[in-house]
């Protein structure tokens, strides 16, 4: 049965957790590395049975990621995005694959480009550098333009200056 | 982008006997479009190497040439010129159809004075080439000098070939 939006809120709420009204049909939710495979089960439960994606956030300043997974619900048309804040030096975080399928090629992804590791996914091989050694690329302190000078001998604006 | 268009009626490159090939076996001119990954590059040298000689490269685009909006990205090479020899490039981004007719009928004409014979550099200083490709193709260490935190195990499989 399709639930309104206030009512999804009413019930996440309930269970403790930061909510935010973001749009008409999307609203944000912030929760606890501790909770956060009882709280993905839970939206399962209710009928989130969509996993749309997975991303993460460098927060370099405050030294967190914010990893956010994207949720989606063909009955309730509603989409959640489910943030979790961790540790970036100890960036670790339970596996979802065993929720949803899909889930593993996301993880790959976030583990090539952030370093985050996936506990319990057996396989976090790179799916789209060949031969990378450097940081994760996508992390804030990866310098990409001194990175394409140093090894591509990238000149600073085509060598105009 | 603008091959298709250039093939096709409306400019009909087939009229100055220029035509698309199946295989680079069967190919005079190998035409580098757009900007060139990692990957891609490994591919770019694979193909041009099996072309049976003459041949000839037309980097296209501003890409290929100095990197163009791509160029301090992480996984973009800057000038292609340093991986395979280049005859000649066609600036632009993208290139007009009637760009690319007149870099292939110039192309044709240096041809036939003899000032196109790159492949004969890429025999002459095949070491040079070579120590570029593998530079950014082999690299086993960390470019900016930051080795990563997390394990990169299996990660260095293709350095090892």
């Amino acid at each position: 049965m399709k639930m309104q939006k206030s009512d999804v809120i009413k019930q996440l709420v309930d269970r403790g957790n930061k909510v935010y009204d973001l749009y008409e049909n999307q609203i944000a939710l912030e929760v606890k590395k501790d909770n956060l495979l009882n709280d993905l089960v839970f939206l399962r439960s209710i009928g989130f049975e969509h996993l749309s994606f997975i991303t993460a956030v460098d927060f370099i300043d405050e030294g967190e990621f914010e990893v956010v997974y994207h949720v989606w619900s063909y009955t309730h048309k509603i989409h959640i995005l489910v943030k979790v804040r961790i540790d970036r030096k100890e960036p670790i975080l339970p596996t979802v694959n065993n929720l949803w399928e899909q889930a593993q090629f996301y993880e790959q992804e976030v583990h090539e480009f952030f370093g985050i590791k996936f506990e319990g996914n057996n396989d976090l091989s790179p799916l789209f550098l060949e031969n990378w050694v450097d940081i994760p690329p996508l992390r804030k302190d990866f310098d990409t333009r001194e990175f394409s000078i140093r090894l591509y001998d990238a000149e600073v604006d085509g060598g105009d200056i | 982008m603008e091959l298709p268009p250039a093939m096709t009626s409306r400019w009909d490159v087939e009229r100055f006997g220029i035509g698309p090939m199946a295989t680079p076996r069967q190919a005079d001119v190998l035409l580098v479009t757009g900007y060139v990954s990692l990957k891609t590059l490994k591919r770019i040298i694979r193909t041009y190497e099996q072309m049976p000689e003459p041949k000839w490269v037309l980097a296209f685009g501003s890409c290929t040439v100095n990197g163009g909006i791509y160029w301090d990205s992480y996984n973009t090479i800057t000038n292609l010129a340093e991986y395979i020899p280049v005859d000649i490039t066609v600036s632009g981004c993208m290139p007009r159809p009637e760009a690319v007719m007149d870099a292939l009928q110039t192309l044709m004409k240096m041809i036939q004075s003899g000032e196109a014979g790159a492949y004969k550099k890429y025999k002459e200083n095949y070491e040079y080439y070579k120590a570029n490709q593998d530079r950014v193709l082999k690299k086993t260490v960390p470019i900016l000098g930051q080795t990563p935190e997390m394990d990169l195990e299996g990660k260095n499989e293709d350095a090892k070939e």
